[in-house]
């Protein structure tokens, strides 16, 4: 944790928090190999709560001035129990720092947090019951920030807060101070339980900055916002979940200048980290050779994200092999039995481990010429290359498959799959493409080698 | 196309060549009975046809005659060997449809019998591939849509609701512990409660007790009230005191009458005594120190008279010493003496200073430098001189020679000369330098040492300096004896300076001498001085002294000494009778002193020391006598006065007992009868202070405990209100275990991870249902777009085949059902009943509907991919099952097809009754074209042999017999192989009967070679087994001994797997087809050893394998280890072999010596492991 050590504590004039998006302690990170054990890493040591541990850590070492949580930080299941201990004791740790502790429950912990508060006298929940309230943050003596902040009431919330707060503004506490909004919702969702709100709603509040929760995806912009408006965004979860989780996570130094700025800076502090990257496959490149490629590909992705100044103990790839290919099939057979799941490589302190292979390889063939005849391939090249271009030929087709797709998708036993917080809809036109392409190539992939190609009939 | 010719040379499971020729144009039919070979003649003729078209089992030797456009051509095949020759010379092939169309040209009984689906369907896709373009759609349909069950994801999705309920459970648990937590603080409440009740209890208790202890205080006090008053006062012990103090009393009284003769006892001797007071110490202490100071100066006395007497007599001892000198009384005094010893002392000096002097004056004067000793050094200097000129001399012998070393006079001339001479050109040629000079001076000065040289010559040439020193040595010294030769001249010359030198030393010492004896005299003189000096004291001392003035220095020292003895004897001698004096004088003090007081106390005078102490050793005792006395009247009287306070005390006590009691005085009965109540008055007394006691204690403790209200309360209600809390009490020690309970679920559900994993549990359920989800997408998209291709292509090329099949199959069935293509993907064709529309799937239809069906679409499908070249086709027994009806039906299709299309039909039957039914159907349509072939009849008049030739069978060769071989050698005349251990009973017999050829040599006789056989021949009823006696030793041994190399060869394969061959490789598809034939080759290398292919593969340590991937080799090794070809058991060594072996019964029957030697024989011919990696 040395890396991240606090270039500017607060001893400067500068007001610094931290804050934490969503936690979900209570439960661990999913998709780790079936042999982790062996890899040399606790299994731990890459959980939520062991991740909550370095941000608190860090952030009594780099004495911050605040520590923000913006919901989420107990995972509903677990939120009891075996979650709610490690937060309380966490909390007590940085309210023995004279760190004050402010935060807001999400969907998840709408019970926990509340319970929290209630139990640790300095622990600040903000905007109990569905209200908005506010909190200003001292620096030397004097008012640095303001903290205004909402939480979920209720495991939903189908109307948005930040209407409510345009309606009934929360009066400033102290005036040239910045504002910082702390909300666990769904920003730009259409509709749904989330307490949805928009960002034009951010807008009207006037806030400077807003720092969001409910979102695992990071989306707040680092550094010094341009063009007036405040940086506003997800602070995205403390570590990657699974494997859909991708790329840098941890908490956020958020400075606040005397200025008035507010700047927010990601530390990837996340002990797991998810990532993918493509490999362009050599045209005559098959299976045998790939394992070591994908072995060192996955090494050389582990050394440019290290140089970037993360250093995860473990990191999960999804390699996805792109491009023509000769060996589509065996290629193809083997990223779907996992032939290379779970090899491994130590690259300095991380460990590097291929989660799965994903394809999207092409076959070496020119579509266009293919798509000249009349028979079975050539329908099936026109049908690519229609796939490829917006037109009506590719949504008369989209439109087909969306129907014949749909009595699969709503079937009763994909449904738990719908209520995830990562569910993607199958049968949006980008996603339907893109699983046509990858059928039809398939499809084409077995049908040429049935004929010897210059005996073909019609070609 | 029409077949014009077969002819069979070889053919696998037809016994003989045939030849079929003059075959129709139209229908061929071919009867035989079943097995004849006429499923096997369809082969052949594929096989013809195609050169890819394999005969399964065997060689292929065959020929045949196609006419085609009017040309004749003939294909024939010898094995692999296949050629077409059109007109007599070798051709590529005609326009044939390819090999995969076989089925459409030739169908057999089972094609189209077979009820299963598979067989119409097979069919189906194959035609409908074809329309396809020869691609089959439907293969790539399969291989999407069944990838994955319908089923698919249920499981999946059921374990995510495994899952889920899991959580639920686990979190209505912790939901649970939750509330019960909440409650733990009502819980505490109560739990306090109780414990407060349980403490409440203890105070009621409490007051319960006081309640008592009140009642039976009041009791105590009652009860006391009634006994007399005086019983207060009473202790209980008073008669017995009453007793005591009577006792006590008589006693006292006796003791006071003993006081009393005491008292007159000691006043008497007080009088006997004779002294009126007693004496002081002191004056006793003085008159006895006085008594012991007469004593002691009497001894001194003594002492002292002793001393004075001594000391005269050496005074008169002294005196007579010095009797014969007149003043020998003389008193001399101290400074007398000190100027005698002074003067003593200084001429003693004095005389010791001149004696040392006068004896250095004579040592000097005896070592005086002598004039022998002048004359004898003179003489010796000559001689020296003498000597040292003798040897300076030069030998007159060698002058007399020439010889010397020095150069000639000539040789320095010459040299100064040319010196000179060019010193002198160069001071003139070179402008007078230095170097002129230089070389001038040189030249002079060797002219001048040439001339000095010159002079010595003329000196040394004129004297013989030797003999002038010798005779110039004087006489008198040694000399005599010198030999003149140098060494003995030079040896002589340093004795004799040796000589002298020590005589000139001494010489020099002698001046000295002279000088230091000078000085001697000078100071003896001046002590001579001195000792004059001395004179006139001496003088003076011996007048004073009355010494002869001439007296000797040591007369002198005696007198001083005699006097100074004298004058101490006298010292000594006033000083004896001095004391002597004093202490008569202190004696007689004392004898006075000590009279006075002995006189006035009634003693005798006393008259020395001893009777003075006697007087007061007496007058002591009178004074102890007196003071004893006088001390035991005292003694006595105060006896006498306590005894007198006691007893009146007593009195007083007793007369007190009564008064206490209060009864008269004496009245001893009435005291009894009150002391009689004292025990009860105690017993109700110590009784009610207790209770008072208690009381006390239990009332502080209610206060303590602020429940003083209780000890107001009645026992009534304090019972009733403690079994009240003694209730609530009890349910404490549950609430705790509760709480405890509730606690400890909590502290485990904090710490435990129940929730968590089962989270990550779903996690994985939503993972697996996911990947499942994202298959049946990627079958359901994949299926959808093969379905959408083929449908478009089927409606744009299909139709051309299926309405002629339609035709055909509306002909065979007159039209009663309509073939139709199911439109359901992967399905087959199916039957539509004209009349009810029904569609029939081929598993619906009737065996003979079903041949129809199937038969119409052969037939149009093969007229559609033969584009124009008619095949001709060939009907296995295809209507076999057909009834009549159709068979007529279908009979008659094929007649319009010969006749319409000229396509030549061959149908193969073992039913001759089908010919008559063929030539009816046809007779009807007007077709003649039809030919009939006895298989059954050809092959029989093939099978005749040719002559006596074809008959003759060459002899079996004769078994080597083994007579005088060795085991080896006869191993190699009968060829045997090497000992293979993977096929047990593939091995030769000679394995096992290497010690017993002849039996061997039976076996062979018998063409019984392998083990195998041998076993076979033992455990059947064959003529040879029976040869061989079931209960004979052979058997036995042979039967054991297969047994033992069965179990040898099972051991020896442990751990070593089976071979790998091409096969195995292919089977196993792990290795692509880059690395296929190096991994095949490098197997074959190996022998067949899986886990050096392995080992290869894995480590790349041949090139051949260079870029095989790690994990395909794992997959290889994983196929191997599950197929046997790598047991992962450890290798197993000769002995671990032979342990097993004589484990096994075989082991055991045969003989230790027998089966260890037969182990160990196969073991050393089987392949060795160390060629193993």
């Amino acid at each position: 944790m040395s890396q991240f050590s606090d270039p500017d504590s607060s001893s400067t004039s500068d007001l610094i928090l931290l804050a934490i998006g969503d936690v979900h302690l209570g439960i661990r990170p999913s998709s780790l190999p079936a042999n982790f054990d062996n890899f040399g890493v606790k299994r731990r040591a890459i959980t939520p709560e062991c991740a909550l541990e370095s941000a608190v850590d860090y952030a009594i070492r780099a004495r911050v001035d605040a520590v923000l949580f913006a919901g989420d930080v107990v995972e509903s299941n677990n939120a009891r129990f075996e979650a709610f201990r490690p937060l309380e004791c966490l909390v007590r740790q940085l309210i023995e720092a004279n760190i004050p502790v402010l935060g807001v429950a999400g969907n998840h912990d709408f019970e926990a947090l509340p319970r929290l508060a209630r139990r640790i006298d300095r622990f600040e929940l903000l905007g109990v019951d569905g209200s908005w309230q506010s909190r200003v943050i001292h620096k030397a003596g004097r008012p640095a920030a303001e903290i205004v902040g909402w939480s979920f009431p209720e495991k939903q919330v189908r109307s948005s807060p930040v209407a409510d707060l345009i309606r009934h503004p929360v009066a400033a506490g102290h005036s040239g101070v910045p504002r910082i909004g702390l909300l666990h919702g769904d920003l730009d969702g259409s509709g749904g339980h989330y307490a949805p709100f928009t960002s034009s709603e951010l807008s009207q509040t006037g806030l400077d900055a807003w720092l969001l929760g409910h979102i695992h995806k990071p989306s707040l912009p680092e550094g010094t916002s341009s063009g007036g408006a405040g940086p506003r965004g997800y602070l995205g979860s403390l570590v990657g979940l699974d494997p859909g989780e991708m790329g840098q996570h941890g908490p956020w130094r958020v400075r606040v200048t005397a200025a008035g700025d507010v700047v927010p800076q990601h530390l990837p502090m996340a002990p797991l980290r998810w990532d993918r990257f493509d490999i362009r496959v050599d045209p005559d490149q098959g299976p045998e050779e790939m394992g070591d490629r994908l072995l060192d590909e996955a090494a050389r992705f582990a050394r440019k994200i290290q140089s970037q100044g993360s250093t995860p103990q473990v990191l999960g790839l999804r390699p996805r092999l792109v491009g023509p290919s000769r060996h589509y099939d065996a290629l193809r057979d083997h990223t779907e039995k996992g032939h290379w799941k779970a090899i491994s490589r130590r690259v300095g302190d991380t460990l590097v481990f291929i989660d799965k292979v994903l394809e999207d390889l092409d076959l070496a063939l020119d579509l266009e010429d293919l798509a000249h005849g009349d028979d079975p391939p050539a329908l099936l090249a026109r049908k690519l290359l229609a796939l490829k271009r917006p037109g009506d030929e590719r949504s008369a087709l989209l439109k087909e498959a969306r129907s014949r797709l749909g009595g699969l998708v709503g079937e009763s036993r994909w449904s738990v799959l719908k209520e995830q917080r990562d569910a993607q809809d199958p049968l949006s036109d980008e996603a339907l493409s893109a699983l046509l392409t990858r059928c039809g190539t398939a499809a084409l992939s077995r049908l040429l080698p049935q004929v010897d190609r210059g005996a073909r009939p019609g070609s | 196309m029409k077949l014009r010719r077969l002819a069979i040379e070889r053919l696998p499971g037809i016994d003989r060549a045939f030849d079929l020729d003059e075959l129709a144009n139209g229908l061929n039919i071919i009867v035989g009975p079943n097995g004849v070979g006429k499923s096997r003649m369809c082969a052949a003729v594929q096989a013809l046809l195609w050169r890819e078209h394999a005969i399964e089992d065997g060689r292929l030797a065959a020929s045949a005659v196609f006419e085609l456009d009017n040309a004749r051509w003939r294909v024939a095949r010898d094995g692999s060997r296949h050629g077409w020759q059109r007109g007599g010379v070798d051709s590529d092939p005609p326009p044939l449809p390819g090999e995969h169309l076989h089925a459409c040209f030739f169908l057999g009984l089972r094609d189209l019998l077979d009820d299963s689906d598979s067989a119409g369907k097979t069919l189906a896709d194959e035609i409908r591939r074809q329309m396809s373009g020869g691609f089959d759609l439907d293969k790539v349909w399969r291989s999407f849509a069944e990838s994955v069950s319908k089923q698919v994801g249920k499981n999946e999705s059921k374990a995510v609701s495994a899952a889920e309920n899991e959580i639920r459970k686990a979190e209505q648990k912790q939901a649970d512990v939750a509330r019960q937590e909440r409650e733990i603080d009502a819980l505490e409440t109560q739990a306090n409660d109780a414990d407060l009740a349980q403490k409440r209890l203890v105070h009621f208790d409490t007051a319960l007790s006081l309640r008592r202890e009140y009642d039976e205080h009041k009791a105590c006090e009652d009860d006391l009230a009634a006994l007399p008053d005086a019983l207060a006062r009473l202790e209980g012990n008073e008669l017995e005191r009453l007793e005591k103090l009577d006792e006590r009393l008589d006693e006292k009284r006796g003791e006071r009458e003993t006081a009393n003769d005491a008292l007159t006892a000691s006043r008497t001797a007080a009088h006997d005594s004779r002294l009126d007071e007693p004496i002081e110490g002191a004056l006793l202490a003085a008159w006895r120190g006085r008594a012991e100071s007469l004593a002691e100066v009497e001894r001194n006395l003594h002492v002292a008279v002793h001393e004075a007497r001594a000391t005269h007599e050496a005074l008169v001892s002294r005196q007579k010493a010095l009797g014969g000198l007149p003043n020998a009384n003389a008193d001399l005094s101290i400074k007398d003496d000190a100027d005698l010893f002074s003067f003593l002392r200084e001429s003693q000096k004095l005389a010791t200073e001149r004696e040392t002097l006068e004896i250095r004056l004579a040592q000097l004067a005896s070592h005086e430098f002598s004039a022998e000793e002048a004359r004898r050094r003179d003489l010796l200097k000559r001689a020296c001189e003498s000597l040292r000129t003798w040897l300076r001399a030069p030998d007159p012998g060698r002058q007399a020679t020439g010889g010397t070393l020095w150069p000639t006079r000539v040789q320095f001339l010459v040299a100064a000369v040319v010196l000179g001479g060019i010193g002198t050109a160069l001071y003139f040629a070179a402008s007078r330098t230095s170097l002129g000079l230089v070389a001038a001076g040189v030249g002079l000065g060797l002219a001048v040492v040439a001339l000095l040289a010159r002079v010595r010559a003329a000196d040394s040439g004129a004297t013989d300096w030797r003999s002038v020193a010798e005779q110039q040595f004087p006489q008198g010294t040694d000399a005599g004896s010198v030999k003149w030769t140098v060494d003995a001249v030079g040896e002589s010359l340093r004795r004799l300076e040796q000589e002298l030198a020590v005589l000139e030393a001494k010489q020099e010492h002698d001046k000295f001498r002279k000088v230091e004896g000078e000085q001697f005299e000078v100071d003896l003189e001046r002590l001579e001085t001195v000792a004059d000096g001395l004179e006139p004291r001496r003088k003076t001392l011996a007048k004073r002294l009355g010494l002869d003035a001439v007296s000797p220095d040591a007369e002198m020292v005696d007198l001083a000494r005699a006097l100074d003895a004298l004058r101490n004897a006298q010292a000594e001698h006033r000083s004896a009778v001095g004391k002597r004096d004093t202490l008569e004088e202190h004696k007689a003090q004392l004898l006075a002193d000590v009279a006075a007081c002995f006189t006035a106390l009634g003693e005798i005078e006393p008259t020395d020391g001893a009777s003075a102490k006697a007087g007061v050793h007496t007058l002591e005792e009178r004074d102890r006598t007196l003071r004893a006395a006088q001390a035991n009247t005292k003694q006595e009287e105060q006896t006498r006065g306590r005894l007198d306070r006691e007893i009146e005390q007593l009195s007083e006590e007793r007369a007190q007992i009564f008064r206490v009691a209060t009864v008269e005085e004496d009245d001893r009965v009435a005291l009894m009868r009150v002391v009689d109540q004292l025990a009860r008055y105690g017993t109700l007394t110590r009784e009610r202070e207790e209770h008072a006691s208690h009381i006390r204690r239990q009332e502080a403790a209610l206060e303590a405990a602020e429940e003083g209200a209780l000890a107001r309360l009645d026992a009534s209600r304090l019972a009733d209100e403690k079994e009240s809390l003694s209730t609530e009490s009890k349910q404490g020690g549950n609430l705790k275990i509760k709480i405890g309970e509730i606690q400890s679920l909590a502290q485990t559900a904090r710490e435990g991870h129940v929730l968590e994993d089962a989270i990550a549990r779903r996690s994985v359920a939503i993972g697996v249902l996911r990947d499942r989800y994202d298959k049946a997408l990627v079958a359901e998209a994949g299926s959808f777009l093969v379905e959408k291709i083929r449908h478009e292509h089927e409606v744009n090329q299909m139709p051309r085949v299926l309405e002629r099949a339609r035709h055909h199959f509306g002909a065979f069935t007159h039209h009663r059902y309509v073939l139709n293509v199911s439109p359901s993907g992967g399905a087959s064709f199916v039957a539509v009943d004209a009349k009810s529309g029904a569609e029939l799937s081929l598993d619906k239809l009737s065996d003979g509907t079903r041949a129809q069906l199937i038969l119409a679409a052969r037939l149009a499908f093969a007229e559609e991919v033969e584009q124009g070249e008619d095949l001709p086709l060939f009907l296995d027994e295809a209507l076999e099952h057909s009834d009549p009806e159709r068979f007529h039906a279908i009979a008659r299709s094929l007649a319009r097809m010969v006749a319409e299309d000229a396509r030549q039909v061959f149908y193969l039957s073992n039913d001759p009754t089908d010919v008559a039914r063929f030539k009816a159907a046809f007779d009807e349509e007007g077709c003649d074209q039809i030919k009939e072939f006895d298989l059954a009849a050809i092959l029989c008049q093939a099978a005749r042999v040719d002559g006596p030739k074809a008959l003759c069978v060459a002899p079996l060769g004769p078994v080597p017999d083994p007579a005088g071989e060795s085991a080896e050698g006869y191993g190699v005349a009968i060829g045997v192989a090497s000992l293979d251990p993977t096929d047990t009973f593939g091995n030769s017999l000679y394995y096992l009967l290497r010690d017993d050829l002849y039996v061997l040599y039976e076996f062979l006789q018998e063409r019984i070679d392998t083990v195998g056989q041998c076993r076979n021949v033992l455990k059947g009823n064959t003529t040879l087994g029976t040869k061989v006696d079931p209960v004979s030793e052979i058997r036995a041994q042979l039967e054991s001994r297969i047994e033992l190399f069965e179990t040898f060869c099972l051991a020896w394969r442990e751990g070593r797997g089976e071979k790998v061959g091409r096969a195995a490789i292919e089977a196993s598809n792990a290795v692509s087809g880059k690395f296929f034939e190096a991994v095949v080759e490098f197997a074959e290398e190996s022998g067949g050893d899986a886990r050096r292919v392995i080992n290869a593969l894995c480590g790349r340590s041949d090139e051949r394998f260079k870029g095989y991937h790690r994990t395909s080799a794992d997959d290889l090794k994983r196929y191997f280890i599950d197929n046997g070809h790598i047991d992962e058991r450890p290798d197993l060594g000769e002995s671990e072999i032979v342990e097993r072996a004589l484990g096994t019964p075989a082991g055991g029957r045969l003989p230790a010596s027998t089966t260890s030697r037969l182990l160990h024989e196969w073991w050393s011919m089987s392949p060795q492991a160390a060629t193993r990696q």
